[in-house]
């Protein structure tokens, strides 16, 4: 199965990247998501762990299952206005 | 009527788009950019935005609003890119029958647009630091 994510501000930038896309081949929770990104990239493990999902455009909770093709942004805290 | 865009904010534009013979009132709030934080002196600041997931989000609290009060019109704009302190970053607007409900949900929208919409803020300080913010941390 594959994503695409997208990455934003404080993680953009811990990454040094807008994105990626991301191979998994068993079934992959929000949670499960933001715990193989953090093993990924442990120096940006805490900003990672900071963020809320939205796939496809729409926030969604941690525990639902990320969907086959879908984007995925990971959500820093927002600090618009 | 909900855009995230790279250049100056105008509250005409803003007020011409909500504008509606139906109309008693209309309620705008600006957020400008402030010259300090806690004490720092800020030189300018930086927004950015998941634009299509911004506007998105803009016009689903708007219609949050129209389901909680009788409104004619709800417009947002948010800026994003390098702001200079002193300039908008946001304009809300919003058109009703009578001023109670668009002064209302007006209030309600900075609050929304705060806590929901994907849209960021870093701050540069004049001593060269930086710091992206957050509108509410978590407890």
């Amino acid at each position: 199965m594959k994503t695409q994510l997208l990455y934003f501000a404080a993680l953009k930038e811990a990454l040094g990247k807008s994105g990626e896309s991301l191979d998994y081949s068993s079934p992959l929770t929000g949670q499960g998501l933001l715990e193989l990104l953090s093993l990924r990239y442990p120096q940006a493990a805490e900003t990672i762990q900071a963020c809320t999902l939205a796939q496809n455009m729409e926030y969604t909770p941690l525990g639902e299952e990320i969907r086959p093709n879908a984007e995925v942004a990971l959500i820093p805290p927002v600090s618009g206005g | 009527m909900f855009r995230i865009l790279h250049q100056d904010l105008s509250a005409k534009d803003l007020t011409d788009l909500v504008a509606s013979t139906k109309a008693g009132a209309i309620s705008l709030f600006i957020g400008v950019t402030r010259d300090h934080q806690q004490g720092r002196e800020v030189e300018y600041l930086e927004y950015e935005a998941f634009v299509p997931m911004a506007e998105k989000m803009l016009e689903q609290i708007a219609q949050e609003a129209k389901n909680k009060w009788k409104l004619e019109k709800v417009a947002i704009h948010h800026r994003i890119g390098p702001v200079a302190v002193g300039k908008e970053s946001v304009i809300i607007a919003v058109s009703s029958a009578h001023r109670k409900e668009a002064i209302e949900a007006c209030h309600f929208l900075i609050d929304r647009l705060k806590e929901k919409v994907p849209i960021w803020k870093k701050e540069y300080f004049s001593n060269g630091e930086a710091q992206w913010l957050v509108n509410f941390p978590r407890q």
